[in-house]
């Protein structure tokens, strides 16, 4: 686990727990060794009482044996026996019984037994261990009859130095010594002999198992060990070889309880495993209180770290900490407070308009985000300074920035609480204001307008200020900033493309309809290449001839989803893009073709093709379409330019140059539109044309409407009057063709004579439609 | 040699052995090697100032006198030729020798280890003179040799420990 309490707690527990075995360890080891060795020291002097009570039996032994010996009957009894003497036996037992001895024999002088009292060592046999019969000598230890005996041997003098035979007595070292032995030296005594492949014990104050599992569990060898027995536990065990005589063989096995000796140190050993099992609760305790007092501060450092990296720089650390983790958490609150400074800084960087202070985009977007997420209904306002950039190339940057401050200081002036302003960047700001309800916005943005009343007077000029406001509200709007900017700015945009100098509500449907808009325009350039553009051709009538004698064509769309686009769709797309040009040339392409094919079927009318702004701008409008008409081996004169009267007005040196090129050609011109248009008079007395197009809004109502009548009535007097011949636009039926005619209107054109049609229909129709013509405007004198 | 009994052979005249006494001074045997001619008989004195309980088990004569102290003891014959070693029950150190020889022509000799004989006739051919000592090693203890007018007789073989250790005593 990680947690610095538990790994303290651990580490602590650990070392002292390791501490307090090793301690434990080591003690139980000096208990155990001071354990033998005391052990060790009262066995060899249990051994070397042992060795005196054997030396000090075999002396008193030897006595009896000597003045037994001596015995004048036995004497006698001696010289007389033949081996088997019962005589002697008798006298020999009683001998044995005086002397305490375990058994008693006689031997001639050469060793052979004349009388005994154990069946051990029969009569008329040689004794075993004729060894021991040495004048003199001081008895040693002998194996007869599975016990071991002090064998002691006297000769029989007769007088000395005469041997007429020995007295032999076995004084055997049996159990009944060794509890004697243990009685006294508190040392339990055992006599072992190796001779035979199992160890013998000959004698023992053990215990009967202990002493049957003895021989197995003890190495006989010299010295001290320890051993196991059952139901005795541990004992030392001391090991000595019992006589030098007997050799390697017999031992004596002096033992003593271990687990007794040790009984003592048991008590300081459970002293001292209560006194550690006390120290290390309490070093527990210690350690854990201890670990607590570093963790806890490290983990409120941690959070704040934490919440640093989330961008709080708020928080407070608790200043009971000393020491390292103290120092460490002060330094740590310091950074924190860098940290928010720095944070801060950027933050104003970041999100601050620098030259108004204001917030800019991303701030405002910052902003809002929390806020909206508390107040749903908020309304983001964005408004664009008229004609700003008139003044900055005009007066200078230095004057448009200090415009701008001005602005953003008035609007920050002026706002109501709880409304935010931003800088948006250039000449757009942004208000973001708390709506209740939807229709509430236009109350609330009136002081804008208000704000920017006043004139602004900068270095000296006194300049106008106008502003276009697009909003957008939350949540109908989007619910996020960037939604609600985005669609503000949208609406602004379209406020400003109607001219309409007021607040301009975001509408979804536009915008999907724009969106839709922007797709075409996308798609327009290819739709020329892929050939979905069709062109469409509406007959113009001659009211007085009554016949066809021009044609307008028309651009179609067919796009493969939406259908069929009509040209007021795409056409000003096209002009947005600076795609006409190429629609322009297609056109021109394509009716100088269907010009041709007509041509060929004997439809010999004049062509009226629509042309834009941007193609009266290129230098080589007009020789494009003298070009195209030469490679079509067709008249001049049998093509109409038609354009509008704005466009015309775009840029008139350019038009009236243009268009005077196309006129010395022999190409028609013909104004578009007219009426509807800013032209004035005196433009349109410069140029070039040969014909005007009344608008159909004045024709529609013609026949019902005065105004409209006087309108047209004027245009057409006019237009004659000029030189020019008339078309009137938007007839839809024989009436308001009867009145044209009356007005004396030259040509009609309208859904009231055809719809338009592809231009390879148009050769039939008019075949077709000759006296349908004629009716139309029939009843019209010429 | 002291104490050795020496004896002539083959000299046939008779003549009367002396009187041979055992005593016993001091809680020792006088004399220590008392010669007795076979036949002859030993008599058992006891001048000391205790008890005494002489016996012998030797095969040439076995017998148990308790003599008291001052008794004049009896007198006992010895009729087989050899060694009659005596001791006393009471007082295990105290050792004497009765060697019974054949005779007539014996002696034990001094301290100065000699003794003398004196012949009326020459002694004829062939004639040996013995020793015997306790300490012989020899078979019996006895050494031969042909006899002359000085003879020193010797243990070819190394000699036995002495066997009257000193005496403990009065005390």
């Amino acid at each position: 686990m990680d947690r610095l309490a538990p790994r303290l707690f651990l580490l602590v527990v650990g070392v002292l727990l390791a501490t307090l075995l090793v301690v434990l360890a080591l003690a139980d080891r000096a208990s155990r060794d001071q354990a033998l060795t005391e052990a060790n020291d009262r066995l060899e002097a249990a051994h070397g009482v042992f060795r005196e009570q054997l030396r000090l039996r075999l002396a008193s032994q030897a006595q009896l044996t000597e003045a037994v010996g001596s015995d004048f009957g036995l004497k006698e009894e001696i010289v007389a026996a033949t081996p088997g003497s019962v005589s002697l036996e008798v006298t020999l037992r009683n001998f044995q019984r005086r002397g305490g001895a375990a058994w008693a024999l006689a031997t001639d002088p050469e060793g052979r037994i004349l009388a005994s009292t154990t069946t051990a060592l029969p009569a008329d046999t040689r004794l075993p261990f004729e060894d021991v019969l040495v004048e003199g000598g001081a008895g040693s230890l002998r194996r007869v009859d599975a016990l071991l005996h002090q064998v002691i041997a006297t000769p029989v003098h007769a007088p000395r130095p005469l041997v007429v035979g020995w007295l032999v007595f076995g004084f055997p070292l049996d159990d009944a010594n060794m509890q004697n032995l243990k009685q006294q030296t508190g040392t339990t005594f055992s006599l072992l002999d190796h001779r035979d492949v199992r160890t013998a014990v000959l004698a023992s104050g053990l215990d009967p198992a202990a002493r049957e599992a003895l021989p197995d569990r003890l190495l006989p060898q010299e010295g001290f060990t320890t051993v196991v027995l059952p139901q005795r536990g541990e004992d030392v065990v001391l090991v000595r070889p019992l006589d030098a005589e007997a050799g390697d063989r017999i031992h004596v096995v002096m033992q003593k309880s271990l687990s007794e000796a040790l009984e003592g140190f048991r008590r300081l050993r459970l002293q001292l495993l209560v006194t550690s099992l006390l120290a290390l609760a309490l070093a527990a305790a210690a350690a854990w209180w201890l670990s607590r007092r570093i963790s806890r501060p490290l983990t409120d450092m941690a959070i704040l770290a934490r919440r640093l990296g989330d961008g709080q720089f708020d928080t407070a650390l608790p200043a009971e900490a000393t020491g390292e983790v103290g120092t460490l958490a002060r330094a740590l609150t310091v950074m924190q407070h860098g940290l928010r400074e720095r944070d801060e800084a950027l933050r104003a960087v970041a999100y601050v308009s620098g030259l108004t202070g204001l917030p800019n985009r991303a701030g405002l977007v910052d902003a809002l985000r929390p806020a909206l997420a508390e107040t749903p209904h908020v309304a983001v306002v964005v408004l664009d300074l008229d004609h700003f950039s008139d003044i900055n190339d005009t007066l200078g940057h230095g004057v448009g920035d200090g415009l701008i401050a001005e602005v953003a200081s008035r609007l920050a002036n002026a706002a109501p609480p709880g409304t935010r302003i931003a800088h948006l960047g250039g000449d757009q700001f942004a208000v973001a204001i708390p709506v209740e309800e939807r229709g509430d916005l236009d109350g609330r943005v009136g002081w804008i307008a208000a704000s920017l009343a006043q004139p602004v007077t900068v270095e000296g000029l006194a300049l106008h200020l106008g502003a276009t406001l697009g909003a957008a509200i939350a949540p109908d709007h989007g619910d996020t900033a960037e939604a609600l900017l985005r669609h503000a700015e949208s609406a602004m945009y379209r406020g400003k493309a109607r001219r309409d100098g007021g607040l301009t509500v975001y509408d979804p449907a536009h915008d999907h309809h724009s969106r839709q808009r922007l797709a075409l325009m996308g798609e327009l350039r290819g739709a020329i290449e892929r050939g979905e553009l069709q062109l469409h051709g509406q007959p113009k009538v001659h009211l007085g001839r009554g016949e066809v004698v021009g044609v307008e064509c028309l651009v179609r769309w067919q796009h493969p989803v939406l259908g069929m686009i009509a040209p007021d769709r795409f056409i000003p797309l096209a002009e947005q893009t600076g795609q006409i040009r190429q629609l322009t040339a297609w056109v021109i392409d394509a009716a100088t073709r269907a010009m041709r094919a007509a041509e060929d079927q004997g439809l010999s009318i004049r062509w009226a093709v629509n042309v834009s702004a941007l193609d009266l701008l290129s230098d080589d409008f007009a020789g494009r379409v003298t070009q195209a008409m030469a490679v079509a081996g067709l008249a001049a004169g049998q093509l109409v330019i038609e354009v509008t009267e704005s466009a015309a007005m775009t840029d008139p040196e350019l038009a009236v140059r243009q268009l005077g090129e196309l006129r010395r050609a022999g190409v028609k011109l013909s104004i578009d539109d007219y009426g509807t248009g800013h032209a004035s008079m005196a433009q349109l007395k410069r140029l070039p044309v040969d014909e005007l197009k009344i608008d159909r809004s004045f024709v529609k109502n013609l026949a019902s409407d005065a105004e409209d009548e006087a309108i047209v009535s004027a245009t057409i007097a006019l237009a004659h009057r000029l030189g020019l011949s008339v078309v009137a636009e938007g007839v839809e039926d024989a009436a308001t063709a009867a009145r044209l005619a009356a007005l004396g209107c030259d040509e009609i054109q309208g859904y009231g004579v055809a719809r338009p049609m592809p231009v390879a229909e148009l050769v039939d129709w008019v075949a077709r439609h000759r006296s349908a013509v004629r009716a139309f405007v029939g009843g019209v004198a010429a | 040699m002291a104490d050795a009994v020496v004896e002539v052979h083959d000299l046939t005249d008779g003549r009367d052995a002396p009187q041979a006494d055992l005593d016993q001074r001091d809680l020792a045997f006088v004399p220590r090697v008392l010669a007795v001619r076979r036949g002859g008989s030993v008599r058992f004195l006891n001048g000391d100032r205790v008890n005494h309980h002489v016996y012998s088990f030797s095969p040439a004569r076995r017998f148990d006198l308790r003599l008291s102290k001052g008794s004049a003891g009896a007198s006992l014959q010895f009729d087989a030729v050899g060694t009659v070693v005596v001791g006393c029950n009471i007082h295990d150190w105290m050792l004497g020798y009765i060697r019974v020889v054949e005779g007539p022509h014996f002696a034990v000799t001094g301290a100065d280890g000699v003794a003398s004989f004196d012949f009326e006739a020459p002694l004829p051919e062939g004639a040996t003179v013995s020793a015997w000592h306790p300490r012989f090693a020899d078979s019996d203890g006895v050494v031969s040799q042909p006899v002359s007018a000085r003879v020193t007789i010797a243990s070819a073989k190394p000699l036995k420990p002495d066997p009257w250790p000193a005496s403990p005593g009065y005390r």
